[in-house]
């Protein structure tokens, strides 16, 4: 990425009210980096891929960091990410859970299906902001970004 | 001189005095002497044969002619002989030897007549055609008591003495019968011999007339027998032979070859064929048995041992199918043969069905639990899967409004007066506890369905984590816990020890009074059985009437703007202690604190 443009995140969330909250977290975090945001589990996947409605790569590029929720209408974010890590070319996608399930079973399955990471929303909502700002200072600031691929641009 | 001798040299003895005899007679009539010299010496001979038999006769008849020579012959007083005296001696003594060896024979088959009677193991009576008895042999006189001498001469019905069995009457003469019509004849039944002490005897008897000749009849000859032990040896035979037919199991009795030779009427009410049919067919074709293992192996069990058990199947005559318990055992004759089977059955048949209905049963009804279980692990798991789907759909919109709530303070709270500040801060409190309480209550829900596998936990350790969950509690309250070592390792499972931990001392810290500062004391008590740990507070304290009622769920004893909480945490405590094998309580007052304890396994029993 040249420098001087800011990495995008993608956010898979289908709850508006949460989807609400993080936006106002990563202001009140003063966090500048474009917020891109889908609904589902196929939007995810679409725009992920570059297709359909997200085929504009640079409109929508492709982030430094995804956001995913699990517990989303018709493909779960489970299979978002199942499908993310067979994509030759996005298969190195840094991946966030970022759920209110705290149950062991789905830390376990989120961890073998290949997330970098797994985190439960929290209630406060000084603390989302938190850890929205530590999120993007570790994963986006300190975290070496892994290359993708050739022929994903 | 001893009696033998005596016995042998009588006779002798006596025909030397009977000849002695003789001859004074003789000499004392000199007619006879003259006329008929040797008269008195023949009756002397056959006396003394008689007496004596044979050799007594002959020293008779030597003595005789001794003496009818010496004394009668003439010349008298002189051995001289002439002719004729000679010849007249001669003739005696041929004459007299042929009487000694008439007497002789006569006297021998006497004798052996009288040794055959003797010798005869039954009773032999022997009546003149009077019917007085004439002889006794040796078993007539025991059975009858009376012995031959006196029992000679007297009337037949007097020395046997018979009645009849019932009646008690005297019965028939028997020798006055055989006498009158001239046949053998037996005893008329149930007639009874009196014996001698009075004990009555059965006996067997039948008589003959003697004949002389082809007309006369010279007496009655009685024989008989005592039968009483055979028939009462017969009447227990019966008896048990009729008890046999009495039993409704069969009995059958087989011969080596497996011939049925004694059939039962249990057999025949069990298998349908009479004892007639039955008899002589081979059992294990007439019954088509089935033998539990091979034939071959059953006979050499019933050789060893003497005996075999076990089940068969067999056909009755109808056709159909029986279950016998069966016991067979091996008659053996006196040398230890092997004579003959005695095999007994009971009918099984129904116990069996009702066993395999039983098995049958037993198999479904494990196949049911099993399903049982199964179902119920899934209702387990579906409810456990809708406990987590719940609580989750319901704390979405929770965060929502306090998110929310909060950002309207954060953001906007300077343009809102103090009440406007206040109520967004109800709001926000009043759905922090609404996720408190969606929380326990899915860790209420979860304790009691959840398997809880225990294992050796150190309580320091617990204690200590539980103490880290709650720091930022102890220290917003400036709560000090004061753990008082040694605290023993327990049987538990260490999540659900840090939650009832957590929650126990939750409540320690929270109830205290105003301005005070809570001071817990963690200790533990050790008995043989069981670790007691006690988490004593200075709080409040809790009155009596309460102290069983907070460990229910949403029991509370103050409203939430006195004091935080949901009313699950203890009895999420109690679940899940005795989910671990123990128990809770608590010791209190108003106004001294209270003093929680739980009990739980020590993980060195016995130490």
């Amino acid at each position: 990425m040249p420098d001087g443009t800011l990495q995008t995140i993608v956010l898979v969330e289908d709850n508006e009210d949460d989807v609400t909250l993080l936006r106002r977290a990563f202001q009140r975090a003063a966090i500048a980096n474009p917020l891109q945001v889908v609904g589902n589990g196929e939007a995810a996947r679409h725009y992920l891929a570059g297709e359909g409605a997200y085929a504009n790569r640079t409109q929508y590029p492709l982030p430094a960091l995804i956001l995913l929720d699990l517990k989303l209408p018709r493909v779960s974010g489970f299979e978002v990410l199942a499908w993310l890590r067979s994509q030759p070319g996005l298969k190195r996608l840094v991946t966030v859970i970022l759920t209110s399930s705290p149950q062991t079973a789905d830390i376990a399955r989120a961890y073998d299906l290949g997330a970098n990471s797994y985190l439960v929303k929290p209630g406060n909502p000084h603390d989302l902001v938190a850890l929205v700002h530590m999120l993007h200072l570790y994963w986006i600031d300190y975290n070496a970004t892994p290359p993708l691929a050739s022929g994903t641009g | 001189m001893p009696t033998r001798l005596l016995t042998t040299m009588l006779p002798y003895g006596i025909a030397v005095a009977v000849v002695a005899c003789a001859l004074l007679v003789m000499l004392l009539i000199p007619p006879l002497k003259t006329h008929t010299p040797f008269l008195f010496f023949f009756p002397a001979v056959m006396t003394a044969g008689w007496y004596g038999g044979l050799g007594p006769a002959l020293v008779a008849t030597a003595v005789s002619a001794v003496s009818a020579h010496y004394f009668i012959l003439p010349p008298a007083f002189s051995f001289a002989l002439t002719v004729v005296t000679g010849i007249q001696l001669a003739g005696f003594v041929v004459v007299a030897v042929f009487i000694s060896l008439l007497q002789g024979s006569l006297r021998q088959a006497r004798a052996r007549f009288e040794v055959i009677l003797r010798s005869i193991g039954e009773g032999v009576i022997t009546t003149d055609v009077e019917g007085r008895v004439t002889f006794m042999n040796p078993v007539a006189e025991a059975l009858t008591g009376w012995p031959d001498e006196r029992a000679r001469g007297r009337p037949f019905m007097e020395v046997l003495h018979l009645l009849h069995r019932h009646a008690r009457q005297p019965v028939e003469n028997l020798v006055t019968r055989i006498l009158r019509e001239g046949t053998v004849a037996g005893l008329a039944p149930h007639t009874v011999l009196i014996g001698p002490d009075g004990t009555e005897h059965s006996i067997d008897a039948s008589g003959a007339p003697i004949r002389s000749d082809r007309e006369t009849m010279a007496g009655v000859v009685l024989v008989f027998r005592d039968v009483t032990a055979r028939q009462r040896t017969e009447a227990a035979l019966a008896r048990a032979a009729a008890l046999l037919e009495l039993t409704y199991e069969s009995i059958l009795v087989l011969d080596l070859d497996y011939t049925i030779t004694f059939w039962n009427r249990g057999a025949t009410l069990m298998y349908g064929w009479t004892a007639e049919e039955a008899v002589g067919q081979v059992a294990y074709y007439l019954l088509r048995t089935q033998f539990p293992k091979p034939f071959e192996a059953i006979k050499a069990e019933l050789f060893r041992d003497g005996r075999w058990e076990g089940d068969l199947v067999h056909t009755t005559r109808a056709g159909a199918s029986l279950v016998v318990a069966s016991r067979w055992a091996l008659e053996r004759d006196a040398d230890g043969q092997p004579l003959a089977f005695l095999e007994l059955n009971s009918d099984i048949t129904a116990r069996k069905h009702a066993e395999d209905a039983l098995q049958q049963l037993n198999a479904t009804l494990e196949q049911r639990v099993q399903a049982r279980t199964q179902e119920l692990a899934e209702t387990n798991a579906a409810l456990e899967a809708f406990a987590a789907s719940v609580a989750h759909d319901l704390r979405a919109p929770l965060r929502g409004i306090h998110g929310f709530a909060q950002a309207l303070v954060d953001d906007y709270g300077a343009q809102l007066e103090a009440s406007g500040q206040d109520f967004l801060q109800r709001i926000i409190r009043a759905s922090t506890r609404m996720d408190t309480l969606i929380q326990d209550l899915l860790t209420y829900s979860r304790i009691s369905r959840e398997a809880l596998p225990l294992e050796p936990v150190p309580l320091q350790a617990a204690v200590q984590a539980a103490q880290a969950q709650l720091s930022g509690d102890l220290q917003a309250r400036g709560a000090a816990i004061q753990l008082e070592a040694p605290l023993p390792v327990v049987i538990a499972h260490y999540p659900m020890l840090v939650q009832v931990l957590v929650n126990v001392l939750a409540n320690a810290i929270t109830f205290t009074a105003p301005g005070v500062c809570p001071v817990v004391t963690v200790r533990a008590e050790r008995t043989e059985a069981q670790v007691r740990l006690w988490i004593e507070d200075n709080g409040i304290g809790i009155p009596a009437e309460y102290q069983e009622r907070i460990f229910e769920v949403f029991e509370r004893l103050h409203g939430p703007d006195a004091y935080a909480g949901t009313g699950i945490g203890l009895a999420i405590v109690r679940r899940g202690v005795e989910r671990m094998g123990g128990h809770v309580g608590v010791v209190s007052a108003p106004g001294q604190g209270s003093r929680f304890w739980l009990t739980l396994r020590p993980a060195d029993e016995g130490a």
